[in-house]
């Protein structure tokens, strides 16, 4: 009786809509690079300047690549590794690869979070006393001399790391729409209000125009340097959550027809607005800062934890209304934290669920309580703080932009996909697309990451990372961006769950237009445009792609060959579904 | 602050938040289509589904034509 349409792994689940999506995406692109990183980054690029390769970025990478990320999670419809499968079974490396950035980046965002959660409280008591600096790092986290692995507890941060490791627990254990989709539709609003308040209440402090000032006082000669375009682009880059899975992964979770290039859009420049948000209201404190200590805005502007825990608990301690700032301000990192985490930790749950056909509830433990403890045993420790520093380093560039480069270069030049994923995103978007994105998508991005790879590759040789002992840099840097090849590699090798390989044959419908694939379908094309058929993905077969356009899934007129096949739900789609699966599966574990 | 910063700052809020704003009315234009299978959506458990799936009920609720 089974003629409804087979699925596997995670496409079982959905978002409600694109609304619930747009929530998500924004929530997992709005994250703590939006409020502690563009603000400095911006400063130190020719301020105002920075404006114009800021938005030709956004605009030649940032949504390109973003649509990239969304066409392919949208049309393979699965995890990152089983849509990269699905797309040729020669890239489910890739999937594998970026899963294990997530993995190695969620390990150590946990006790960011932590350090969030706690600062919000002691902003009430200003806990930090005079000298936030020297609490942070010695009474705080209490950080060692020495740069090694230890396991020296601090149990505050623990306790406040395994609570943000079981609030992402309960979050994930209730599902796509009710969980993930919900969370987001609550704290997304909740983010933007509280900050607009924070920044309200920054923008009154005496000092704050001179920080505006400094802000968006334009250098143009700055525009001549080429490390400033570098600077845009890796902001845009690292701040839209693109090129790691996550967007594949949240991609999945829509509906057929879903304006996927409409939402980019949004996405794109929801991300953007809040960092130029962010960029005010950090400055607006930082130029009250520097105003009640009588110096530049240069002397105190600073990016990252030197921003969040340093900078801000000074600024908190002497303003007026400093602690509704303070938790203002340490609330809105901890929320914003909080749905790129989990966004993070999706892309591994998803990709674990899928492999070994697991249910959700069962992936959701299978992967949060081993990543928690691993987490646990390694960050809340006084070495913790520079093993988040060297992996946070390493991950991002030897990591994120890697795969992303990679990962293009297959799409473009190794298996030119462009063309199949272009057609994908006009088929079901409101926004078209042409010729130009693929330019940028397919030429632009590799050109601008593969320079960024270069230039760090050749920094970080020649002058080793941070003044770091070789040793630790070698094996939780270099050794750990190296492992995540070699263990991506592995994965890919072994085989899939019976029930996702059964599902190759028919993941949630692959083709969306039924009136273009037909052409394709009549003239005996392939669907995807390389040659080489007897390699693909049993999923991409026509066998199914015909069976999604018998469903007439997704189009509303009746295509006019279907005409008397009122009730399509059955014939060659239940039977060619369920038979070939054994030889699918063979297909599927090469 | 200085009038280029003002006009800086000014420039940078009508272009991103300007994008966003367009970029909202271009998708509220295509309004949301629901997909004719969609009340199909929660699969029957069949040979190859997920047995313990605990959110069996759950999907078919959620999956109620919403809009």
């Amino acid at each position: 009786m089974s003629t409804k349409p087979l699925r596997g792994g995670a496409s079982n689940e959905a978002f409600s809509g694109r609304t619930m999506f747009i929530f998500a995406a924004i929530g997992s692109a709005v994250g703590l690079g939006n409020i502690w990183r563009f603000p400095y980054v911006a400063y130190d690029n020719g301020g105002g300047a920075f404006l114009i390769p800021y938005l030709v970025a956004l605009l030649t990478a940032g949504i390109p690549l973003l649509m990239l990320d969304y066409a392919v999670g949208h049309r393979y419809r699965g995890s990152a590794p089983l849509a990269y499968r699905r797309l040729h079974p020669k890239l489910e490396a890739i999937g594998w690869w970026q899963l294990g950035i997530c993995v190695i980046i969620s390990l150590y965002y946990a006790i960011i979070l932590a350090w969030a959660m706690q600062y919000t409280i002691f902003s009430f008591t200003k806990a930090w006393g005079d000298d936030p600096a020297a609490f942070f790092m010695s009474d705080y986290m209490q950080v060692s001399e020495e740069v090694t692995i230890s396991f020296n507890f601090i149990w505050p941060v623990f306790i406040a790391t395994a609570i943000a490791w079981l609030a992402l627990l309960v979050v994930l254990m209730m599902g796509v729409q009710k969980g993930i989709g919900r969370i987001n539709a609550i704290l997304i609003p909740l983010l933007v209000v509280m900050f607009l308040i924070m920044v309200g209440i920054a923008l009154t402090l005496p000092g704050a125009a001179g920080g505006l000032d400094a802000l968006f006082t334009p250098s143009w000669e700055a525009l001549g340097d080429s490390s400033v375009w570098v600077a845009a682009y890796g902001q845009i880059f690292f701040s839209l959550s693109v090129g790691f899975g996550i967007m594949i992964t949240y991609a999945a979770y829509l509906k057929p027809k879903s304006d996927l290039t409409g939402s980019a859009l949004v996405v794109g420049f929801a991300n953007s607005s809040f960092e130029i948000l962010a960029g005010i209201g950090v400055f607006a404190a930082l130029g009250f800062m520097a105003a009640a200590a009588g110096t530049g805005v240069g002397d105190v502007a600073t990016s990252g934890i030197g921003l969040a825990f340093i900078a801000f608990p000074t600024i908190i301690s002497e303003a007026p209304f400093g602690v509704l700032i303070g938790v203002l301000f340490f609330g809105a990192l901890a929320f914003a934290g909080f749905t790129s985490m989990i966004s993070i930790v999706e892309v591994i749950v998803a990709g674990f669920r899928d492999k070994l056909g697991l249910s959700r509830r069962t992936a959701v433990a299978v992967v949060v309580i081993p990543l928690a403890a691993v987490s646990l045993l390694f960050f809340p420790t006084t070495t913790g703080l520079n093993l988040l520093d060297v992996t946070d380093a390493f991950v991002n560039n030897f990591g994120i932009v890697a795969a992303a480069l990679v990962s293009v270069l297959m799409l473009t030049a190794g298996f030119s996909a462009l063309p199949t994923l272009r057609d994908h995103l006009n088929s079901v978007s409101s926004f078209k697309l042409g010729r130009t994105w693929m330019i940028v998508a397919g030429a632009v991005t590799p050109v601008v990451l593969g320079y960024m790879l270069i230039d760090q590759l050749t920094l970080n040789l020649a002058e080793g990372y941070n003044d770091m002992p070789a040793w630790f840099v070698n094996v939780f840097g270099w050794g750990m961006a190296g492992s995540l090849v070699v263990i991506a590699y592995l994965l890919s090798k072994l085989p899939w769950s019976r029930r996702t390989a059964a599902a190759f044959t028919s993941p949630a419908p692959s083709v969306q237009d039924a009136y273009l694939d037909r052409d394709l379908l009549t003239q005996d094309k392939s669907f995807t445009h390389y040659r080489d058929t007897a390699m693909r993905s049993p999923a991409l077969d026509q066998d199914y792609s015909l069976r999604a356009i018998q469903h007439g899934t997704v189009v509303h007129q009746r295509a006019p060959w279907d005409e008397g096949k009122a009730t399509a739900d059955e014939a060659p789609a239940s039977r060619s579904a369920g038979q070939p699966t054994r030889d699918n599966h063979e297909g599927g574990a090469r | 602050m200085s009038t280029t910063a003002i006009v800086m700052m000014v420039v940078a809020i009508v272009l991103v938040w300007g994008g966003l704003v367009l970029s909202i009315i271009n998708i509220r234009r295509s309004p949301e289509e629901v997909d004719e299978l969609d009340p199909d959506y929660p699969e029957q458990p069949d040979g190859f589904g997920n047995p313990d799936q605990p959110e069996q009920g759950e999907r078919s609720r959620v999956s109620e034509p919403t809009r």
